[in-house]
């Protein structure tokens, strides 16, 4: 995707996080550096925090879990877009991994040891197909228009996010809500636990100490739009690439994730030199961390260190919320959108010594100052790459 | 949208018993194994894909897989790393992909019972976006152990199927710029919520690429089709517009 | 256990944790490589074939360091399920 493209607008956004419920919340627990982690190293949303969101979203009830997340950052977005209800012209996308597990796994565990009927697993199995998340979603927002899911892992919701913007940019919606939700199950915990990837410490991203992912439950969805009328921000520009090398390690030099990041600077219209910030997906696996800090040096120059002001600054918000596979480049999206607002770049939270070996530039601190654009990066299973800028609405590229 | 279908093909799950041998597919599911055969015939027909962008559909995903990580958990109290990596909804297309050394962007997409048209909807935001050419597959396998359950929640007369269906794809212009042969042109789809007939006989959530294929197919050299009302089992349906390239 | 019995036993969950049933067994034996000399195993295969081999054998890999320094070759895994399990114990295969 290498022409140069119209912006689409981003005009409400809404997050609910294992480090805040609300997107004020989770932004000020990011800033403070509030790890939303808990003892095993699991990002939870807790049963007292999903009843307190009921209270703010009454017709979600009866949602499960993901369901429900979702239900209230779409309220919550489609609030300070201004957006009463979406209409039939309209879109939704929805990032999910495991999509509406927490209402058949049990059941499939319990049929798995004939604890259940067959009957009894078959009204629970209903609900598998990713499909029917998207299904319950739009009944519960009295939807009638186009949707579906992107399942493509850690890479999901920057996907759907890109793709969003394209829908609108073809006329095929006028406008799209998108976003992701996952929660935490046995088959991801048990599943990353058996790859050897999770880490029961907080995660470390890019640190020389690193040790694995903390998996995480959340959700956060974004208004788009062509209209800039009550825009925050934009996205500018979206890059997806593959690196055919592997179906669980990401290539060593980064590749692809270089060639998402190249293809989203080019659509934006806009030189490396021109970004302020990479917001990594830096996961604190030591595959991830080293495959993607070799893709950002080589696209961006390698950083001779903080005080190098020719390279951008670099950072992972992990240690704070978890990772939260699909939804995870919704999640960090929203952070991105929260600090064009204020102003404010996140260091690392967690990193305590760069990798020598990864030659990016590490804020030592947070940074108050006015962003331009900012790159967002997921890196998923698959070898599935996928990068998005984000830019400030008074920022145009040079060319 | 105005998808030109360049090559098609279709696996019903016959003949697999080659990749059983074949070391390259040595840890392929099923639903790999298929979309693979499918697309075997678009890859004959053009060897060089690797930087067309490639959408997989599938409703359930690799159930079985994960049926299977799920009963060695619940069994055994063993987790098995490779039955997980072969689990998630992503995996089918990462060995597809790996195999056609694709590195262009490739994305998986889910939507029950319109998976096959949300799978032409997502080529064609794709195609429409600036890449030239896009490999859509719609992959679907039954998975024994639930299929009793599963069963009870549709019509009496409606049973579960498999398959798997790969068609490249690209726009008029690329088409002309290739001098490729288009088999027909998806016009436009639309989805409707209610007004589908009875379901009944084989059915999977995401055929309705097979069953456009099925369309085109048997129209021959004679006139396609306009328009396929694609009924779904919960009353819903789709309306695929089709014609002959001009 | 004699020790070409278990060579003999861990090639056979070898071959069945990461399916190389293609593979002619005869080639196969206590210095054969898991990695790119040898069977050419990936990452995750050799996951595979450590979950395999606590679960057949009884023995417990304590950590990935463990698990890189003695699923190397055929004969090194036979070693060390060899030292970890009784001498009079035989193999829950």
């Amino acid at each position: 995707m290498t022409k140069s493209a119209a912006p689409i607008f981003i005009t409400g956004v809404g997050a609910v996080t294992s480090a805040g419920t609300n997107l004020e919340n989770f932004w000020n627990n990011a800033v403070s550096e509030t790890s939303g982690l808990n003892e095993l190293g699991l990002g939870t949303i807790s049963d007292s925090a999903l009843n307190t969101l009921i209270g703010r979203v009454p017709e979600a009830k009866n949602l499960c879990k993901p369901a429900l997340i979702a239900r209230v950052a779409i309220d919550d977005a489609m609030k300070e877009a201004g957006w009463s209800s979406l209409n039939k012209d309209d879109g939704l996308i929805i990032a999910t991994t495991v999509g509406q597990i927490p209402l058949w796994e049990d059941d499939m565990l319990q049929y798995l040891q004939q604890k259940i009927t067959t009957q009894q697993f078959g009204k629970s199995i209903l609900h598998q197909p990713l499909g029917s998340l998207a299904e319950v979603i739009s009944t519960s927002l009295d939807f009638h228009g186009k949707s579906f899911i992107v399942s493509s892992a850690c890479s999901a919701a920057t996907q759907a996010i890109g793709l969003a913007s394209h829908w609108i940019r073809q006329g095929k919606v006028k406008r799209c809500l998108v976003g992701g939700t996952e929660v935490l199950s046995r088959l991801t915990i048990e599943g990353f636990r058996s790859l050897q990837l999770l880490s029961s410490d907080f995660s470390k991203p890019f640190d020389q100490s690193r040790q694995g992912i903390n998996l995480s439950e959340g959700a956060a969805f974004f208004c788009l739009e062509a209209n800039p009328e009550r825009a925050t921000a934009k996205i500018s520009g979206s890059g997806f690439s593959t690196d055919a090398y592997h179906m669980a390690s990401p290539h060593p030099e980064g590749r692809g994730s270089y060639q998402a990041m190249h293809a989203a600077l080019q659509m934006a219209g806009i030189t490396p030199a021109e970004v302020t910030w990479i917001h990594a997906h830096g996961t604190g696996s030591r595959a991830n961390d080293q495959s993607e800090g070799a893709a950002i040096a080589q696209l961006f120059g390698k950083s001779a260190g903080p005080n190098d002001s020719s390279t951008p600054w670099a950072s992972s918000s992990k240690w704070i919320h978890g990772h939260a596979l699909a939804a995870s480049g919704a999640i960090e999206s929203a952070l991105c959108i929260q600090a064009i607002r204020k102003k404010t770049i996140l260091r690392t939270a967690g990193l305590v010594t760069p990798d020598p070996l990864i030659s990016i530039r590490h804020p030592a601190k947070n940074i108050q100052t006015e962003i331009r654009h900012i790159v967002k990066n997921t890196l998923g299973f698959g070898g599935n790459n996928a990068s998005l800028v984000f830019s400030a609405l008074n920022s145009e590229g040079a060319r | 949208m105005k998808l030109h279908i360049l090559a098609a093909g279709i696996s019903r799950g016959q003949d697999l018993s080659r990749f059983q041998r074949d070391p390259d597919f040595r840890k392929a599911t099923l639903n790999m194994m298929m979309g693979y055969a499918a697309l075997e015939p678009v890859i004959k027909k053009f060897p060089k894909l690797d930087t067309a962008a490639f959408v997989l559909g599938s409703s359930s995903g690799e159930l079985q897989t994960t049926h299977s990580f799920l009963s060695s958990l619940a069994n055994q109290g063993v987790a098995r790393p490779l039955l997980f990596q072969n689990s998630l909804y992503n995996a089918t297309l990462g060995f597809l992909a790996l195999k056609l050394g694709a590195t262009g962007p490739t994305v998986s997409v889910s939507n029950r019972h319109f998976t096959g048209e949300s799978c032409l909807e997502t080529a064609s935001i794709l195609i429409d976006s600036g890449i030239p050419l896009c490999i859509a597959v719609a992959v679907e396998t039954r998975v024994a152990a639930i299929e009793t359950g599963l069963l009870q929640n549709y019509p009496g007369e409606m049973t579960l199927d498999e398959g798997a269906v790969a068609v490249l794809l690209t726009d008029e212009k690329n088409a002309r710029a290739l001098g490729a042969e288009t088999l027909a042109v998806v016009e436009s789809i639309e989805y409707h919520k209610q007004g589908g007939e009875p379901v009944s006989g084989p059915y999977y959530d995401s055929n309705a690429i097979e069953r456009m294929l099925e369309a085109i197919i048997n129209s021959g050299d004679g006139e396609i089709p306009k328009e396929l009302k694609l009924s779904k089992p919960d009353g819903s349906f789709s309306r695929i517009r089709l014609s002959r390239a001009e | 256990m004699h020790e070409n019995q278990l060579v003999k036993q861990v090639i056979d969950v070898v071959i069945d944790a990461v399916n190389l049933h293609h593979v002619d067994r005869n080639t196969i034996g206590a210095a054969t490589s898991l990695g790119d000399t040898g069977l050419c195993l990936d990452s995750v295969d050799v996951l595979e074939v450590v979950v395999a081999v606590e679960q057949k054998f009884g023995v417990k890999v304590a950590d990935a360091e463990v698990g890189k320094v003695h699923f190397r070759t055929i004969g090194s895994i036979a070693q060390f399920i060899q030292a970890n399990t009784h001498a009079n114990t035989t193999a829950n295969l």
